[in-house]
């Protein structure tokens, strides 16, 4: 069963469209959503959270339609979003209660395992609290619920390392009951690598690529060549950046296959070194091949 | 409709708005005693403070449960919670309407008790009347305006409007024969005019709570 399911949703504003996004998220794993500012994160958790209502498309979260079956579903989910916060009039205990009224899957325990755990002071006011504590403070809220899915939108911006760390570990341990499901997205590639089983990345609001991590790791190679002056590069598939430099040349393959080596061998290339890319690395690229493609196709 | 859910938010607000509310209240309380034992100036002066204790009751729980939860960025949170935006509205609407009525409805009472046969004749309890509703009018035209535009201008706005309108019209109701001619005497009379004034405001009263109800529904985003 998948967790998440967006098929063709599309939103219109007056400078931005998110066009005809297509994801799911499987139950029980993690989904990485990545991309860069006003790239259709916050829109697109927004639609799945049935907060707005998508222009075109379908939306099913744990078997609800969105945003029409959203209470059936919303009691299942657990959101946070970096521009979200708690009453600043009111102490962390304050909200600890509320919740605790709506939610009979509220754990008392837990939560207060989570408060020493993130050192919070329960009785201190949110108004007083750091920018960091407020983000642990409202994911407490969201964690002690116990829900089946937790969205998060950008959780960690902001955050110091230890602060960080702590959230991310938190996000894990939520994942040792194979039922629940995370989708989380992030300007930070180190966090979205660290622990998701899914990754999409977004820009434009286009969907430009979603794979498991490992496929996303394991396609991608950066291979260093030396070349001669007059070498031309072969017409390959799945090449997405080329830089020459005198005799040195990197290309990089979203779509690495061993036979790749050996075509640019019998071309005249001398391979120096094939390099794995990190998710960040791949993520650039996948965003600047784009542009140059679009800007190659303006120009044509 | 998720009831349980409901009533938490009508709770919290309720608790959000406590402080405040009790505060406008005493200060309600302490203007009529004012208007009862003082002299002209004092009078005046109480009469003055106790329609601001009503006035600002409703801005101020406008402000605080609505227009505040989008400025603070709140609004998120609450709405992350399983409810969609009929119930945000129907929480917000009974949640105003249970404590802003509830300080309405006691202070206009203890005014009735203390004003009439101490500082008026009972020929203004028509008047008076209308010049509660006017003001419980004037606080649903701000409630509905914070609910379906959500921010601070248009907020302002409603608030300077309401006030000044609330004003004109009692200035001009007041003008009326069928008003005019029976507020100074030992008689309380319920002619047509004062019960067709009362009635339009009731009315619009209801249609503002019901039309802010069916705008708000019909919104597709709301964060």
């Amino acid at each position: 069963m998948n967790a998440i399911e967006c098929r063709g949703v599309t939103k219109t504003y007056p400078h931005y469209t998110l066009k005809s996004l297509d994801m799911t998220v499987p139950e029980g794993t993690v989904m990485g959503f990545v991309g860069p500012n006003g790239a259709g994160k916050s829109t697109t958790l927004r639609a799945i959270m049935g907060l707005i209502h998508a222009d075109a498309g379908e939306i099913s979260v744990l078997g609800h339609r969105m945003p029409g079956e959203q209470i059936a579903a919303k009691w299942q989910i657990g959101f946070a979003s970096e521009d979200m916060r708690l009453y600043p009039g009111q102490t962390i205990r304050f909200h600890m209660e509320f919740m605790r009224s709506i939610f009979d899957s509220w754990d008392g325990e837990y939560a207060e395992r989570l408060i020493r755990r993130f050192d919070l002071n329960p009785d201190q006011k949110v108004k007083g609290l750091s920018h960091g504590q407020r983000v642990k403070a409202a994911l407490l809220m969201v964690f002690a619920r116990k829900p089946r899915l937790l969205i998060f939108d950008e959780p960690t911006t902001g955050l110091d390392p230890v602060a960080r760390k702590q959230i991310l570990e938190e996000m894990m341990l939520v994942m040792e009951d194979e039922s629940r499901s995370i989708l989380f997205s992030s300007h930070n590639t180190l966090d979205v690598e660290q622990i998701s089983d899914h990754i999409t990345f977004i820009d434009r609001g286009e969907v430009v690529a979603s794979h498991d991590k490992e496929t996303f790791l394991d396609s991608w190679r950066r291979l260093r060549l030396i070349v001669d002056e007059d070498f031309s590069l072969p017409s390959l598939p799945d090449i997405v950046d080329v830089q020459q430099v005198g005799h040195q040349l990197v290309l990089t393959t979203r779509n690495f296959a061993a036979d790749l080596e050996d075509r640019l061998r019998q071309s005249g290339a001398t391979i120096n070194e094939v390099e794995r890319l990190t998710l960040e690395e791949i993520f650039i690229t996948s965003v600047t091949s784009r542009d140059a493609l679009q800007q190659s196709g303006e120009a044509a | 409709m998720s009831e349980s859910i409901v009533r938490q938010l009508i709770i919290k607000d309720l608790r959000l708005m406590k402080l405040p509310a009790i505060a406008y209240w005493i200060s309600g309380l302490v203007s009529i005693v004012v208007v009862v034992v003082g002299g002209d100036v004092a009078g005046m002066t109480a009469i003055i403070l106790f329609i601001a204790a009503l006035f600002g009751t409703g801005v101020h729980s406008a402000m605080l449960t609505v227009t505040e939860e989008r400025r603070e960025q709140t609004l998120p949170f609450i709405m992350s919670l399983p409810i969609t935006i009929r119930e945000y509205t129907s929480a917000k609407l009974i949640g105003n309407m249970l404590l802003v009525g509830g300080v309405w409805l006691t202070l206009s009472a203890a005014s009735y008790v203390v004003f009439i046969g101490e500082a008026l004749p009972l020929g203004a309890v028509p008047f008076i009347t209308i010049v509660l509703i006017g003001i419980l009018l004037a606080y649903v035209v701000i409630l509905a305006t914070t609910l379906i535009w959500e921010t601070m201008t248009p907020t302002i706005v409603a608030i300077v409007a309401a006030n000044l309108c609330t004003q004109g019209l009692l200035w001009w109701i007041a003008s009326l024969h069928g008003i005019r001619s029976t507020i100074g005497g030992n008689a309380i009379v319920w002619n047509t005019t004062s019960i067709a004034v009362i009635a339009l405001q009731v009315a619009g009263i209801i249609a503002l709570l019901a039309i802010t109800y069916q705008l708000q529904a019909r919104k597709t985003s709301f964060i």
